[in-house]
């Protein structure tokens, strides 16, 4: 009977200990899981303020020129976010076209630019610029290629043109207006 | 109206291709242009504007269409046509291929006809000038209402117990 109470008793202190060192093991996972999380988002890799990224092509000609106010890069997740970011493109060293917004995310090489709140596509160089407005613009800057889902306004003088989706071209300063396209042309002042 | 030309000129569309290159504008999907009393539907309608006015209107459909109130209290015009270009400026239109205009009851068809909006002047040809492998060398044809005829001699209605006699 003695002994048969010494084995349970051995058997208990081993169970005990198993799950002891188990729980020790799993303790930080279990506890304190934000923190963790918080260590890959919150701390960019690289913080610009007044940025300024100039890009030329292979024959050294003006690609396209980046302003932002401010930008944080996260390399790991291959991020950036800038704030009142200006992109610039030229056409045979001349500024073309210039496209503004409130803020933007990208890839860290800037080939692909999500802009939104307030985009807007002015003409540049042109005696009557056309000004394009929506709310949200994907940017393909190496491409000069612009493209959105949402509704769009384009200004130039005296013509005025409404639709929703857009495809720009602005090396060949072509606009595809996908959807329910309203244009109103002022007449000749006779 | 006369007034038409000072009204804008306003296109609805279901797609555009717009080229600041060449200033031009193709509209494509039930096209309609409105300026005015003026009117044109068509399949698709290519604009070619100079300093931001509208100077040609190139419509293509099957076929396209022109309406116009030429002067207040008068009928419509109405015209059609596979290929219509709308000269804003010069306010002349040159219909193409199985063209007609009906204003009232006169019609006119042809191959080509040109039309002159502020006098109302038209000319009808039976073979478009470019003329294009396909298109048909046919004739004008004019039919234009009789003239006013004498308003028929109605009969006194026979009172009620009265017969009316056969003619023999």
């Amino acid at each position: 009977m003695k002994q048969q109470n010494q084995l349970i008793l051995s058997s208990l202190f081993l169970a005990l200990f198993v799950v002891g060192t188990y729980t020790y093991m799993k303790w930080d996972q279990w506890f304190s899981p934000k923190q963790h999380a918080s260590t890959t988002y919150d701390q960019p890799d690289m913080v610009a303020i007044e940025l300024q990224q100039h890009s030329y092509d292979k024959h050294g000609n003006k690609e396209f020129l980046l302003d932002a106010e401010s930008m944080l890069q996260y390399v790991a997740s291959n991020r950036n976010l800038m704030v009142k970011p200006t992109i610039t493109f030229f056409e045979q060293q001349q500024e073309s076209w210039k496209t503004s917004a409130a803020s933007a995310t990208s890839d860290n090489e800037a080939n692909k630019l999500n802009l939104s709140g307030n985009v807007t596509v002015v003409q540049q160089g042109v005696r009557e610029a056309a000004v394009l407005e929506t709310e949200t613009l994907i940017l393909y800057p190496r491409e000069s290629y612009a493209t959105t889902d949402d509704k769009v306004v384009i200004r130039q003088s005296g013509v005025y043109i409404e639709a929703t989706g857009l495809d720009a071209d602005l090396t060949n300063n072509r606009i595809t207006l996908r959807h329910k396209v309203t244009s109103i042309y002022e007449p000749e002042k006779s | 109206l006369d007034s038409d030309r000072q009204q804008p000129l306003k296109i609805v569309a279901d797609t555009a291709v717009i080229d600041e290159k060449d200033g031009t504008a193709l509209y494509t999907g039930n096209v309609v242009l409105t300026q005015g009393t003026l009117r044109i539907a068509a399949d698709s309608l290519k604009i070619r504007t100079e300093n931001g006015k509208v100077d040609i209107v190139m419509a293509e459909g099957d076929p396209a269409l022109f309406s116009q109130v030429p002067e207040p209290n008068q009928a419509e015009v109405i015209a059609k046509a596979k290929n219509i270009d709308y000269m804003v400026r010069d306010q002349k239109l040159l219909l193409k291929r199985k063209a007609s205009i009906v204003q009232g009851e006169n019609i006119f068809r042809g191959e080509e006809i040109v039309y002159e909006i502020q006098s109302q002047r038209l000319q009808a040809l039976g073979q478009t000038q470019d003329h294009q492998p396909g298109d048909i060398k046919g004739r004008v044809e004019m039919i234009l209402p009789s003239a006013a005829e004498p308003a028929p001699q109605t009969a006194p209605a026979p009172a009620p117990t009265e017969k009316a006699i056969p003619a023999s």
